[in-house]
């Protein structure tokens, strides 16, 4: 990291997860993530302006651009931050290397929400929660003039970032056995690609206490309740598709678990690992009950610290390969971009990204109406599934970018004949 | 307001279902404010991709070629000879290759016979520059013949409906049937146009052809026996 902060922008290697991220980028696609805070009144862009310059100086990490090195892409601290840009009709759209060489991350407005687009090179989930929070506690303090305590994750643009948010706790956590790489011959969804790319977001709005009392019931989590229903639909798009049994495929969804959870730390960058959880048709049908214990206790087993240091280990070692450093960057990101094509998203069929339910400063909960979590679609198939709930909804976001909904109206139509009240709502022209 | 197919709940002034498609209509409802739309509506497509600049490419690609023999015969010749012969080969693999790719729906009963008909195109250049007569009374029956076959085989395996397998051996035991009649018209275009003797060897592929295509067509038709035949030979 440099070392005279004051007098040059702070630079920050990449994260062992963010590596891959800038080499599997193409046109047409990047790794992006979006949350989304809307409030109680139309946004002000001058002050979110404000917000945003009173509050990016805290998150140097978070508020950079990506640039070039000879062996390798690192993060540079934007001195002046993003202008904020008025929302269009197509969120997440892709951050060309160009977007992420001038800013890595995005600030829009529209009626009366803000959203943050992260460059996932950047941030996890968590991380652009935590920024996003912050940011919008920032924004409810200008625009209402009240106070709300930095609590709840909301961070105090006064105070100096802390080194241990600048760690790469990948190196910091690797352990000396690495996994064998996933099976790859799992089912993935396939549709015709909208010509334009537009990328459809489907909400679905869920009332969260119902789905408390449900979990509950069965004794699961939230998140195995609801990869559970992925899987049957799945499922069920995969016999439409395949109608001999035997030629059907394991059926995966890929979990990202939050490692500050397991590891502790307090990290700003990715720390992020990924728990595949599925199952195989070929085996015979399998009953809703049947499917929620199974993901229960699949997380259960693979949701542990061993496992998931054995699980992001591989790429640390990839990391430490000596004569992987020393090839030229553009030759790496040829290989890495051929490693990610055949490996990185072929080992499940979407991701289910829960960011778990939001919890504010009581001062800013009365301005904040919602807040949402969008996950891009994938580079090679066309959906992808984010959750996230405030106070008493929760919001599943399907997104995809193919012609047919197949997915949102499988998935959807089975909640509500589970007996959930599931309100839709969508960006369709 | 709720879909009747889907059974959720939609946004208050949506003209459709964003699940099924289903168009929502209650002629009490019709005066209800509609919500605000989650994302700002869309503004006709400002970042439709277009394929324009890659087929350009490929079009400069395919006339570079064309262009350097053209100086070249000029210049070597100071006429349009063997170059002509590049050109009408390369514009026609250009119409047969690229042309669809002008196109956002490439339907191949559409532009098969477009690709046919400019190889044909070939032929009658070819057959003009040479002095030959051989293109009325050979080249474009059989070439004809054999697209009318072909775009039969498209638009019957496009446009007709039916367990898949089953129309598939249907069409293309016709089509076999067929291809064994054109064996015996290309021969006898060859003799009427070559005075090549009639050898009668297309006789060969017809019955061989008329018998795959007959089997085929049974075995369509016969359930029983396509039962047996899977019992047999499954893998």
């Amino acid at each position: 990291m440099a070392e005279n902060a004051e007098r040059s922008p702070r630079w920050m290697r990449l994260d062992n997860a963010a590596l891959i991220f800038p080499a599997a980028q193409r046109r047409h696609w990047s790794n992006a993530f979006r949350i989304a805070f809307t409030f109680a009144d139309p946004i002000e862009p001058d002050i979110l302006q404000r917000a945003l310059r009173r509050m990016a100086p805290r998150f140097p990490s978070v508020v950079v651009r990506l640039r070039r090195g000879m062996f390798w892409h690192y993060l540079e601290e934007l001195t002046a931050p993003p202008s904020v840009q008025a929302d269009t009709y197509q969120p997440l759209k892709s951050m060309t290397g160009a977007d992420v060489r001038r800013c890595a991350i995005r600030v829009l407005y529209y009626q009366n929400r803000m959203a943050v687009e992260f460059f996932h090179a950047v941030t996890d989930g968590t991380g652009g929660m935590v920024f996003a929070k912050s940011f919008a506690a920032e924004y409810v303090r200008l625009r209402y003039q009240v106070h709300v305590p930095c609590t709840h994750g909301v961070k105090d643009p006064d105070e100096q970032p802390a080194e241990d948010e600048f760690i790469d706790c990948f190196q910091k956590n690797a352990g000396p056995i690495a996994a064998p790489r996933d099976d790859r011959n799992v089912y993935r969804a396939r549709g015709v690609t909208e010509p334009d790319r537009f990328l459809h977001v489907t909400t679905g709005v869920l009332d969260t206490p119902q789905l408390l009392r449900e979990t509950k019931r069965r004794g699961v989590t939230v998140t195995a309740y609801l990869t559970a229903v992925l899987l049957q639909s799945l499922m069920q798009m995969q016999a439409e598709d395949e109608p001999r049994p035997n030629r059907r495929r394991p059926v995966k969804v890929q979990i990202p678990v939050n490692l500050r959870q397991l590891y502790g730390g307090n990290t700003m960058r990715n720390f992020v690992a990924v728990a595949n959880i599925g199952v195989d048709p070929r085996l015979g049908d399998y009953t809703f009950e049947e499917l929620v214990q199974l993901v229960h206790h699949q997380m259960a087993l693979a949701i542990t610290e061993k496992n998931m240091r054995m699980i992001f280990t591989p790429n640390v070692n990839d990391e430490r390969n000596k004569l992987l450093k020393i090839v030229p960057l553009g030759l790496k990101n040829i290989v890495m971009r051929m490693v990610f094509d055949a490996v990185g998203e072929r080992v499940a069929s979407l991701s289910l990204s829960n960011l778990g339910n939001v919890q504010l400063p009581e001062a800013m909960a009365p301005y904040v109406t919602r807040v949402e979590f969008v996950l891009g679609a994938q580079a090679t198939a066309p959906y992808n599934c984010s959750v996230t709930s405030w106070q008493d909804k929760t919001y599943v976001n399907i997104v995809r970018n193919s012609v047919e909904p197949r997915l949102e109206r499988a998935f959807f139509t089975a909640l509500v004949r589970m007996g959930f009240h599931v309100k839709i709502e969508s960006n369709d022209r | 307001m709720y879909c009747v197919q889907c059974g959720v709940e939609l946004q208050k002034g949506v003209s459709k279902c964003p699940l099924c498609g289903l168009r929502v209509y209650h002629p009490d409802l019709l005066t209800e404010t509609p919500e605000a739309r989650p994302y700002p509506p869309y503004d006709g497509g400002a970042e439709h991709v277009s394929r324009g600049g890659l087929l350009l490419i490929l079009t400069v690609l395919f006339a570079l070629p064309v262009i350097v023999c053209l100086m070249v015969d000029l210049r070597l010749r100071g006429s349009v000879t063997w170059s002509g012969y590049v050109a009408v080969g390369v514009l026609a693999l250009y119409i047969a290759l690229c042309l669809p790719l002008w196109f956002s729906r490439r339907n191949p009963a559409v532009f098969f016979p477009i690709a046919m008909a400019a190889g044909l195109g070939v032929s009658l250049y070819v057959c003009l520059k040479t002095g030959g007569r051989w293109f009325l009374p050979f080249a474009f029956p059989a070439g004809g013949a054999l697209c009318l076959i072909a775009e039969a085989v498209i638009v019957l395996l496009r446009y007709t409906v039916g367990e898949r397998r089953y129309r598939v051996l249907y069409i293309l035991g016709g089509a076999a049937i067929a291809l064994g009649g054109y064996c015996m018209l290309v021969e006898f275009l060859l003799h009427i146009t070559f005075q090549i003797p009639m050898y009668w060897w297309s006789l060969y592929p017809l019955v061989v052809l008329t018998l795959v295509g007959l089997l085929m067509i049974v075995i369509a038709i016969s359930s029983p026996l396509r039962q047996s035949l899977h019992k047999r030979f499954f893998i």
